[in-house]
C-alpha cells in the first residue's frame, strides 16, 4: 500500500516535470519584422521610409489643414464649430484640439519614422552608399514636416534620432533654430537624393532644392525677418529652374488637367505630391467635404471658397478659374443657386473613378486622391519674389518667372513695376495660383499682413500677433513638459 | 433512529416487512411512475392454506403488494381454493369470500381491512381502511425555492417518499394522524402531524449550522460555507432559472452583491454584457472577471445555458482570488454545471417563447412640423425657404424612421437534458437551442449548445471524468448601427423608397448628408458572424490515501470565428465596381492543464487542509481577413475571390501566449471556531517583458465563528449563526495580448505600389503585472431562527502599476505606449440581506436585497498629467477631448461647458459682455474671467454608478410561484450623444426631435433650446443626463401542476408553466432608449449612448417538464 502510494506520487511529480519543461515563456515573434530579422536589404529600408508618408497623406486627405488655414481669403466654412478658424478668432473655437491634434500628431508621427530610419541607417551593416539616398529621403521628409509644424505652431521641440526618446522633456526650440535644422536637413537631402525617382511620390534632389527655396523665402519673412535669405531663396529657385527638371503644364486646358486624378502622375509640373489610395488605408474624404450637398453633388459642404475671393480672382482666359473653382453643379445649376451660394473647390474634388471622378457625385466616404504640396509655378513665383526683394528691383528674370505663370492663366504680362508693386503682384499671383493648396495663410503670416488683410475681410475682428500661430494641442502639452502654449491661448 | 420502534406505536413485524416493500413501491410509484405492465392473471391451487400464503403467491404473480395488519389475520381461517387465470379482483373476491375482511386496491398495493368490524377501543395501531388518507404537499427551502430529494418519512415506520424536482411529494393511504418527518442533508428535520383535513402540506426547511452545512466551491477545491474566510457569494442554479434569461450572464444581474452587470445594448446576440466585480480596477485591459466553468478557465457566460447550471460562486476578495494570482484581479466567477444524481434517468425539458418589442422609441417630428421648422431655421439664418406652403401641406406625417426599422421580435429557447447516476457512472447531457429575432429589422441570432458531463468511479480510489461542451452560434445582421444612427437623424419628409422603388438618397437640404437610408442599411448590408466553441476536458482523480487526493484536468478548447460582410452598394446607389465585402476567419486553440494535490487532516480539534497546484496554459490565435471590391453583386461575400480589387495587404496574424503557475494553500481551523488561511501563487506569463515575467501573489485571511463560542449559547435562537472574517492579499492582472512588451509593425502598400512599414507599437522592456492589494472585512450571519440571513462586507482595493496606454508625444511614432503607471482605488460595501417575510401554511414570501456601494477613484495617472485625453469612438464631431480620465475622479469623466440655458432679450447687455446675443446658448463662466472659452470646460458628469442594487422576491401560494425582481443603479451620468443631432441645429443635419419646436424666438424666450441662429458649443452639459434607474427586470408567474394530475400522465413527474415579463417597468429620468446603454466600458467611452441597439420589453411564456 505504502509502495503504491509512493509510486503514485512519483508519477505525479514526473508528470509535473514533463509538463513544466514544455512551457516556454520566452516570446517568439514569429512572422514579425523584428529588428534582427528586418533591415537586411535596401528594400526593407525603402518600405520603412515609405511608411513616413502615410501620416501626412492621411492628414491632407481630411479637412484639417484647410480648416486650420481657413483664415485666408480663399476658404470659407459652414461648420459652426469651425467658424473661429475662418474668422481669425481661434479663441472662440470650442475645441481647437479637433484640428490641432491632427496637425501636430501627423507631422510628428512622420518625423518619428524619419528619425527611426536615420537611427537604423547609422547602425546598419549595409554599405553606406546604398543607404545614403534613404537618409536623404528621411531628412527631406523631416524638414518638410518641421516646416509645416513651425509655421502652424511656432516654437516646438526639435526631435531627431538623437533625442527623440526624450520627447516628453525636450524643451521647445526657437523658431530660428528650427529653421536652421530644416535648412541643414534639406541641404543634406539635395546632396544625397537621386536625380530622378521611379516612384513619383518620392523626392529627388530637385524636390529638396525647391523646398529649400521655399524655406529660405519663409525665413526672410515674419517672424525671423532674415532678409538675407531672399538671395538664398532666389539662387535655390534659380537652380531648380535652370535644372529644367520641371515644366509648366501649358497644354490646352493645362491648368484644369492638373487636378485630374488620372493625370497626376504624368504631368511634369508637380514637384512633390502625396498620393492617397483608399484601398491602402490612406484614402481621404476631402473630395467629398468640398462639395455641396445639393444639385446632385452629394457632398458634405464642410468648406468651400468665398464668393468675394472669386470676385477678385482675375479671369484671364478663364483657364485658371476653371481649374481652381467648381462653379456649375452636376445638374447644371450655377454655384450662386446652391444652398451655400459660394463657389466650390475644383482642385480637390477628384476622388478617382471609383467615387465619381471629377464630374460625378461621390459615393463612398473615403476616396483616392492626391495633394500637391509643391509645384513648379511655386518655384517660379518664389524666384520672382526673392529676386525682387534681394535685388531691390524686379529683374527681367523675375518678370519672366511671374509672367510665365500669368501667361498660362491668360493674363497680360506685367512690366514696369516698382519693387513694392512687384512684390504685391507676386503675392496676389500666389494667392490665386495656389488657392486651396494651403498656401495663402502662410503667405499672409510670412508677410505679416494678417491684420491688414483679413481685418477688413472680417470687419469687427481683432487680429493681433497671437493669431499668427495656432494653439498647441492641449493633450500634447500635458505630456511634453518642455513645450509651452503659445501666447494668447 | 430505530425505524422499527417509535414510542407506543409498535407495529407487528409482518406489517413492518410489508411496509418496507411498500416504501419501496411507493417511492418507485411516486418518483418514477414507471407503469410497466404486470401479469394481471392469477392462478392458485391449494388446500387448507393460510390466507397469508395465498397473498404471498399473488404478490409474486402480480407484483402487487398486500398491506394488512397481523391482528386482522387472527380472525381469518385457512382456505382451500383452485383458481386458474382469473383476474386479480376475482382472485381476491374468491379468497376473501368467507373471511371477515374486505380489500381496497390503491396503486400497486392491496389493502386488506376488517370487514364491518369496528376497531376495538384503545388499539391505535389497527390499520383501518377508512382512516387512510392521501396527502400531498411541497417542500421549499428558506428562500422559498423548491427542494428536490427531501426524504418524507412516516414517523415510526420506514414508509415514505422523496420530493420531486419541484419539491412536490405525495403519500397515499397513510394513517390519518401520522407524523411526517422531512429531512435533508444540511437542513433541520421538520415534523408535521397529519390531520384528517391535511391534504396540502407546505413545508419550509431551514438550513442547519455545523458539519453538514452548505459546500461552497472555491478555487481548486471546495469548502464548507462555515469555514469560508474570504468573500464568496453563491447563487444556485434554481435561482438563476427563476427568471428566464437567454444566458447566464444576464441572469447574474442584481442577484449577487458586489457584482454589477450592465447590458449595454439590446442586440440579439446578447454579447454586450459587462460584468464588474467590485468596480473596475484597470484603465486599459481586462476588467472582466475570470470565468471558470467546471475548472475550465476563460469560459464564456454568454453561451452558458442557465438551465445547465448547478451553482455559481463569485469570488470577490483577495483571499479567495489570490489563488488565481495574475488572473484574479477582476474577480472570478466559478460555475459548476449539473451532473447526474438519480438512478433513474431524469429527463427535463425547458422551453419558452418570448415576444419582444422596443422598450421605448424616441419622439420624432412629423414631416409637416419638420419642414416648417426647416424653413423657419433657414429664414432665421438668411436663407430661402426650402419647402413651399403647398409642399408642406402635402407632406402629412411623413416617415417615422424608427417605426420603419423597429419591429416586434420573437425569441425562443428550448433545452432538453438527461442525467443519471448508475453503477458509479454519472452522466448529464444537455442540448439547447436559442433563437432570437431582434427588434431591429434584419437582426437575428441563433445559438446551439451541447453539454456532456460524465464521471466514472472506476474504483474506490480512481475516478475519471469528461466534461465536454460544444456551442455554435450564428448572427445575421444588417448594418443596424448605421440604421439606428440614421433613423434618428433622417428627415421625416423623405419616403423610404423613391418613385423608382430605389432607396431615397441623402441630400436635398434635409437630414444628414453623410448617412444613407436607414431601411437600406438594415436590409441591404450583410453582416454575418458565427462562432463555435468546443471544450473537451478529461480529468482524473486519485485518492492516494484517505487524506491525500490528486486531481488532474486537461483542457482542450477550440474557438473559431467567422465574419462575412457584404455591401451590395444598393443603399448608396454605388457602381458595381464598388460592391465590396470581407471575410474574416479566426481560430483560437487553448490548452490548460491543472494538477491539484489536496491533503486533509483532522487532528483532535485541529483541521488542516493543504492544497498544491501546478497549472499551465497555452494559447494560440490565428486569424486572417480578406477584403475585396468589385465582387459580382449576386455572389455575396462567399464570392470574394471573384472581386476585382483586393486590398493589397491582407490581414493575417498569429498570437502565442503561455503561462505556468505554482500554487500553495493552507487552511487551518480550530474547533470550527477559529479559521485561518494562507495562499500563494507564483505566476509566469509570456506576454510580459523579460525579467518581469514572474510574480508572487499571496493572501492571508482569518475567520471567527462566534456561534461556536459559549457566550453565544444564550442567544442562539436569535443569532444562530454569526461569523467575522478579514482578509488581505494581492492579485494581479495580466490580461494583455501577446507581444505587448515588444516593438511591432504593421505592413502596407503605398498608392504607387511601394511596400510600407509602420510602427504599430513601441517596445516596453519594463512591462509587468498590474497589481491590486485588497483588504476585506466581512460579517455573515443568520438571525431569528435562521429566518433572516445577511452578509455585509467592506472592501478596499488599491491597484498599482496600472497597465495603461500612456499617451506619448506623437514624435515617438505612436500615440501611446503600454506602460505600468498610475493607480486606481475602489472602496465599497457589499451587502445582502434576505429573509422569509411570511411563511404561513400555503403562502410564503422570501425577499432578498443586494446592494453594492462602490467608490472608484483614479489616484494617479501617468504621472505627467492629471488628465488623460484619449481619442475613442466616443469622440463625436465637436466632442474630441470630452471623454477623459482625471486624477481624483472616478473612471469615465465627461468634460464640457456648463450649459445654463439660453440668453434672453432681457439679458442682452450681459450677454454682450460674453460676446453673445439673445438666443445663444448661455454657459457658466466657471473661472469668472468674463469670457467663455476653453478654460471654462469642467467636469460635467461621470459614468460610474455609486450604487448598484437588486431586489428579488419569491412568493408562493399553493402551486403558484411568483418572482418579482427589481434592479437598478444610481449616481452615474450618461452622455446622450443621440440628442446632439436630434436637438441641436448644426450643419450636419436638421434636428428631428420635437424638442426643437420649443426653440428660442423673440416670442418664445422661456426656453432652454437655443435659437436657430443662436451660437452653441456641442461639448456641453446639455447632453449629460442622470443615469440612475430602477427597473422591474423580471416578473413571472408560474403554476406547478400537482402530482395527482401528473401521476395520471404516467410519464411526467413535474411540470410548470409560467408567464413572465422582462423590463416591464423602468423608472428613470434618462430620455434615451435605455439607461444601461453604453458605447464602451470603463475607461473607453463608458456611459456614452449613441446609436445603440435599443433594449426590449419581453413577454414570455414557458414550460418546464421533468420526465
Amino acid at each position: 500500500m505504502r509502495t503504491t502510494k509512493f509510486i503514485h506520487i512519483a508519477i505525479i511529480f514526473s508528470c509535473f516535470c514533463l509538463l513544466s519543461s514544455c512551457v516556454k515563456l520566452k516570446e517568439d515573434l514569429t512572422g514579425q519584422p523584428t529588428t534582427d530579422k528586418f533591415f537586411k536589404t535596401t528594400a526593407d529600408f525603402n518600405s520603412f521610409i515609405t511608411g513616413a508618408y502615410s501620416p501626412i497623406i492621411t492628414l491632407f486627405g481630411t479637412d484639417y489643414p484647410y480648416v486650420a488655414g481657413a483664415g485666408a481669403e480663399d476658404v470659407h466654412t459652414n461648420v459652426v464649430r469651425w467658424k473661429g478658424f475662418e474668422q481669425v478668432n481661434i479663441n472662440s473655437v470650442s475645441n481647437p484640439n479637433e484640428i490641432t491634434d491632427q496637425l501636430w500628431n501627423a507631422h510628428y508621427s512622420s518625423i518619428s519614422i524619419c528619425n527611426n530610419t536615420l537611427q537604423v541607417i547609422s547602425t546598419s551593416a549595409l554599405p553606406l552608399k546604398e543607404l545614403t539616398p534613404f537618409a536623404g529621403e528621411a531628412k527631406f521628409l523631416r524638414a518638410l514636416n518641421y516646416f509645416y509644424l513651425v509655421r502652424w505652431f511656432g516654437q516646438i521641440p526639435i526631435l531627431t534620432e538623437a533625442n527623440q526618446q526624450n520627447a516628453g522633456t525636450e524643451p521647445q526650440s526657437s523658431v530660428a533654430d528650427i529653421y536652421k535644422s530644416i535648412v541643414a536637413d534639406l541641404q543634406f537631402a539635395e546632396n544625397n537624393l537621386p536625380d530622378t525617382q521611379a516612384d513619383k511620390s518620392k523626392p529627388t534632389k530637385w524636390t529638396a532644392k525647391a523646398l529649400l527655396a521655399k524655406v529660405y523665402l519663409a525665413m526672410a519673412g515674419f517672424p525671423l525677418n532674415q532678409t538675407s535669405n531672399y538671395a538664398l531663396a532666389r539662387d535655390k529657385a534659380s537652380e531648380v529652374i535652370s535644372g529644367a527638371a520641371y515644366t509648366l503644364n501649358t497644354e490646352p486646358n493645362g491648368f484644369f488637367n492638373l487636378w485630374l486624378l488620372s493625370k497626376q502622375q504624368t504631368n511634369n509640373e508637380f514637384i512633390f505630391t502625396l498620393h492617397a489610395d483608399r484601398f491602402n488605408g490612406t484614402g481621404g474624404w476631402v473630395n467629398r467635404a468640398v462639395r455641396p450637398w445639393d444639385h446632385g453633388e452629394q457632398g458634405w459642404g464642410d468648406w468651400e471658397s468665398d464668393k468675394r475671393f472669386l470676385a477678385e480672382f482675375p479671369a484671364g482666359d478663364n483657364s485658371r478659374v476653371n481649374g481652381t473653382f467648381y462653379l456649375t453643379m452636376i445638374d447644371g445649376t450655377s454655384w450662386q443657386n446652391t444652398d451655400y451660394a459660394q463657389p466650390y473647390v475644383g482642385k480637390l474634388r477628384d476622388g478617382g473613378t471609383i467615387t465619381g471622378g471629377y464630374a460625378g457625385p461621390p459615393i463612398g466616404n473615403t476616396a483616392d486622391g492626391f495633394y500637391c504640396l509643391l509645384r513648379y509655378s511655386d518655384v517660379l513665383l518664389i524666384y520672382a519674389e526673392a529676386a525682387n526683394q534681394a535685388e531691390g528691383t524686379p529683374s527681367a528674370n523675375a518678370y519672366n518667372a511671374i509672367n510665365a505663370v500669368r501667361a498660362r492663366a491668360g493674363l497680360q504680362p506685367l512690366s514696369g513695376l516698382s519693387q513694392a508693386a512687384f512684390d504685391k503682384a507676386v503675392l496676389d499671383e500666389r494667392n490665386w495660383e495656389f488657392a486651396f493648396e494651403c498656401n495663402r495663410w502662410f503667405d499672409l503670416c510670412r508677410k505679416h499682413i494678417l491684420s491688414s488683410t483679413m481685418g477688413s475681410w472680417y470687419p469687427g475682428s481683432t487680429i493681433d500677433d497671437h493669431n499668427y500661430l495656432l494653439p498647441k494641442p492641449t493633450d500634447q502639452l500635458a505630456i511634453m513638459k518642455g513645450v509651452q502654449q503659445n501666447t494668447g491661448y | 433512529m430505530n425505524l422499527f420502534t417509535c414510542g407506543k406505536h409498535r407495529l407487528a413485524p409482518q406489517t413492518v416487512k410489508i411496509m418496507k416493500l411498500t416504501v419501496f413501491l411507493l417511492t418507485a410509484a411516486f418518483l418514477q411512475l414507471s407503469a410497466t405492465g404486470r401479469a394481471q392473471k392469477v392462478s392458485y391451487s391449494g388446500k387448507n392454506v393460510s390466507l397469508t400464503t395465498v397473498f404471498s403467491s399473488i404478490e409474486k404473480q402480480t407484483g402487487y403488494v398486500f398491506f394488512y395488519n397481523n391482528k386482522d389475520m387472527k380472525h381469518t381461517h385457512p382456505l382451500s381454493i383452485d383458481i386458474r387465470d382469473v383476474s386479480l379482483q376475482e382472485a381476491l373476491n374468491t379468497c376473501l369470500k368467507d373471511q371477515p375482511l374486505s380489500y381496497v386496491i390503491k396503486g400497486n398495493t392491496i389493502f386488506i381491512r376488517a370487514r364491518d368490524i369496528p376497531a376495538p377501543a384503545g388499539i391505535t395501531e389497527t390499520v383501518v381502511a377508512s382512516n387512510l388518507i392521501n396527502v400531498k404537499g411541497r417542500v421549499t427551502n428558506e428562500q422559498a425555492q423548491p427542494m428536490a430529494d427531501v426524504t418524507v418519512l412516516i414517523k415510526g415506520s420506514n414508509l415514505g417518499t422523496k420530493t420531486d424536482a419541484q419539491g412536490y411529494f405525495s403519500l397515499s393511504n397513510i394513517e390519518a394522524k401520522a407524523t411526517l418527518e422531512f429531512s435533508y442533508i444540511g437542513y433541520m428535520t421538520v415534523t408535521y402531524v397529519v390531520t384528517a383535513g391535511s391534504k396540502d402540506i407546505f413545508i419550509t426547511m431551514q438550513p442547519k449550522a455545523g458539519a453538514l452545512a452548505e459546500i461552497v466551491t472555491i478555487g481548486y477545491g471546495t469548502q464548507k460555507r462555515s469555514d469560508v474566510t474570504g468573500a464568496v457569494s453563491t447563487l444556485k442554479g434554481s435561482e438563476l432559472a427563476s427568471a428566464p434569461t437567454p444566458s447566464a450572464a444576464d441572469a447574474l444581474q442584481g442577484r449577487v452583491s458586489g457584482v454589477m452587470v450592465q447590458k449595454s445594448s439590446g442586440a440579439p446576440s446578447g454579447a454586450d454584457v459587462t460584468i464588474r466585480i467590485r468596480g473596475a480596477n484597470s484603465l486599459t485591459y481586462g476588467n472582466d472577471p475570470l470565468v471558470i466553468i467546471d475548472g475550465i478557465q476563460g469560459g464564456n457566460l454568454s453561451s452558458l445555458n442557465p438551465n445547465d447550471v448547478e451553482s455559481v460562486e463569485v469570488l470577490k476578495d483577495a483571499s479567495s482570488l489570490s489563488i488565481y494570482g495574475s488572473r484574479g484581479a477582476n474577480g472570478v466567477v466559478l460555475v459548476t454545471t449539473k451532473s447526474g444524481k438519480t438512478p433513474k434517468p431524469k429527463v427535463s425539458l425547458s422551453s419558452y417563447v418570448s415576444f419582444d418589442k422596443v422598450r421605448k422609441t424616441l419622439p420624432a417630428l412629423n414631416a409637416q412640423d419638420y419642414a416648417t421648422l426647416v424653413n423657419e431655421a433657414r429664414n432665421e439664418n438668411g436663407l430661402d425657404s426650402l419647402f413651399t406652403k403647398a409642399e408642406i401641406n402635402a407632406l402629412g406625417n411623413g416617415t417615422n424612421w424608427q417605426n420603419e426599422i423597429f419591429k416586434n421580435g420573437l425569441s425562443q429557447n428550448h433545452t432538453l437534458s438527461v442525467g443519471g447516476l448508475n453503477n458509479g457512472i454519472s452522466y448529464f447531457f444537455s442540448g439547447s437551442l436559442l433563437g432570437r429575432d431582434g427588434v431591429v429589422l434584419n437582426t437575428k441570432y441563433n445559438q446551439y449548445n451541447f453539454r456532456s458531463n460524465i464521471k466514472i468511479q472506476a474504483s474506490n480510489s480512481i475516478s475519471f471524468g469528461l466534461n465536454a461542451f460544444y456551442s455554435y452560434d450564428i448572427t445575421k445582421n444588417g448594418d443596424y448601427e448605421s440604421a439606428i444612427a440614421s433613423a434618428l437623424q433622417w428627415s421625416p419628409t423623405k419616403p423610404v423608397y423613391d418613385s423608382n422603388g430605389m432607396y431615397t438618397q441623402p441630400g436635398g437640404g434635409v437630414g444628414p448628408v453623410s448617412l444613407y437610408n436607414p431601411v437600406g442599411y438594415a436590409k441591404e448590408i450583410v453582416n454575418d458572424q458565427n462562432n463555435t466553441a468546443l471544450n473537451l476536458a478529461p480529468n482524473v482523480e486519485f485518492k492516494l490515501t484517505n487524506d491525500l487526493k490528486f486531481n488532474s484536468q486537461f483542457v482542450y478548447r477550440l474557438n473559431t470565428n467567422f465574419a462575412g460582410y457584404f455591401d451590395n452598394q444598393v443603399v448608396n446607389n454605388g457602381p458595381a465596381s464598388n460592391v465590396n465585402g470581407s471575410v474574416t476567419q479566426g481560430r483560437d486553440v487553448y490548452l490548460q492543464n491543472t494538477n491539484v494535490l489536496t491533503y486533509t487532516k483532522k487532528i483532535k480539534d485541529h483541521d488542516f487542509k493543504i492544497t498544491g497546484v501546478y497549472e499551465i496554459f497555452k494559447d494560440q490565435y490565428r486569424g486572417s481577413t480578406i477584403n475585396a471590391s468589385g465582387i459580382p453583386v449576386g455572389l455575396g461575400y462567399n464570392g470574394i475571390a471573384f472581386g476585382t480589387t483586393f486590398t493589397p495587404v491582407p490581414n493575417a496574424s498569429v498570437l502565442n501566449t503561455a503561462m505556468s503557475s505554482f500554487v500553495g494553500r493552507l487552511n487551518y481551523g480550530f474547533k470550527n471556531k477559529y479559521l485561518f488561511s494562507f495562499s500563494d501563487r507564483y505566476d509566469g506569463a509570456s506576454q510580459l517583458a523579460d525579467g518581469h515575467k514572474h510574480e508572487n501573489f499571496s493572501a492571508v485571511s482569518v475567520g471567527w465563528n462566534l456561534t461556536e463560542e459559549n457566550f453565544m449559547q444564550g442567544i442562539r435562537t436569535v443569532v444562530p449563526e454569526l461569523k467575522l472574517r478579514a482578509s488581505y492579499g494581492h492579485v494581479g492582472n495580466a490580461a494583455v495580448p501577446a507581444y505587448s512588451s515588444q516593438l511591432l509593425f504593421y505592413p502596407g502598400v503605398s498608392a504607387n505600389g511601394s511596400p510600407t512599414l509602420n510602427i504599430k507599437q513601441l517596445a516596453n522592456p519594463n512591462l509587468k503585472w498590474e497589481k491590486t492589494a485588497e483588504t476585506n472585512i466581512g460579517v455573515d450571519g443568520k438571525l431569528l431562527n435562521r429566518r433572516v440571513d445577511f452578509s455585509i462586507e467592506y472592501y478596499s482595493k488599491l491597484t498599482n502599476d496600472l497597465l495603461m496606454w500612456q499617451t506619448v508625444p506623437a514624435a515617438l511614432g505612436v500615440s501611446s505606449v503600454l506602460t505600468n503607471v498610475g493607480s486606481v482605488s475602489n472602496k465599497g460595501i457589499d451587502a445582502s440581506i434576505g429573509g422569509t417575510v411570511v411563511s404561513n401554511g400555503k403562502f410564503r414570501w422570501y425577499t432578498n436585497l443586494t446592494i453594492n456601494y462602490n467608490q472608484n477613484k483614479i489616484l494617479q495617472l501617468d504621472g505627467l498629467s492629471d488628465t488623460l485625453y484619449y481619442s475613442s469612438k466616443a469622440d463625436y464631431p465637436g466632442l474630441a477631448g470630452s471623454f477623459v480620465q482625471m486624477k481624483g475622479q472616478p473612471m469615465g469623466t465627461f468634460l464640457g461647458y456648463k450649459f445654463a440655458g439660453v440668453w434672453k432679450q432681457s439679458e442682452v447687455s450681459t450677454a454682450a459682455l460674453y460676446g453673445a446675443k439673445p438666443g445663444d446658448a448661455k454657459y457658466v463662466d466657471v473661472n469668472k474671467d468674463g469670457k467663455i472659452d476653453k478654460n471654462d470646460i469642467v467636469v460635467v458628469g461621470n459614468a460610474q454608478p455609486k450604487y448598484v442594487f437588486g431586489w428579488n422576491n419569491n412568493l408562493s401560494y399553493k402551486q403558484i410561484e411568483i418572482n418579482i425582481f427589481w434592479q437598478g443603479v444610481s449616481g452615474n451620468q450618461i452622455y446622450n450623444q443621440n440628442r446632439i443631432r436630434r436637438e441641436a441645429y448644426t450643419s450636419d443635419a436638421f434636428p428631428t426631435s420635437p424638442v426643437i419646436k420649443d426653440h428660442y424666438t423673440v416670442s418664445n424666450q422661456n426656453t432652454d433650446v437655443p435659437a436657430f441662429s443662436g451660437f452653441e458649443y456641442l461639448n456641453e452639459s446639455r447632453w449629460v443626463e442622470n443615469g440612475s434607474y430602477i427597473r422591474l427586470k423580471n416578473i413571472s408567474v408560474a403554476y406547478n401542476f400537482g402530482n395527482d394530475l401528473l401521476r395520471k400522465t404516467k410519464v411526467i413527474s413535474a411540470a410548470k408553466i409560467y408567464a413572465s415579463a422582462a423590463n416591464l417597468v423602468t423608472v428613470t429620468h434618462y430620455t434615451g432608449f435605455d439607461p444601461e446603454a453604453s458605447v464602451g466600458k470603463d475607461a473607453t467611452a463608458a456611459g456614452v449612448d449613441r446609436s445603440l441597439y435599443p433594449s426590449q420589453k419581453s413577454f414570455l411564456i414557458g414550460l418546464n417538464v421533468t420526465f
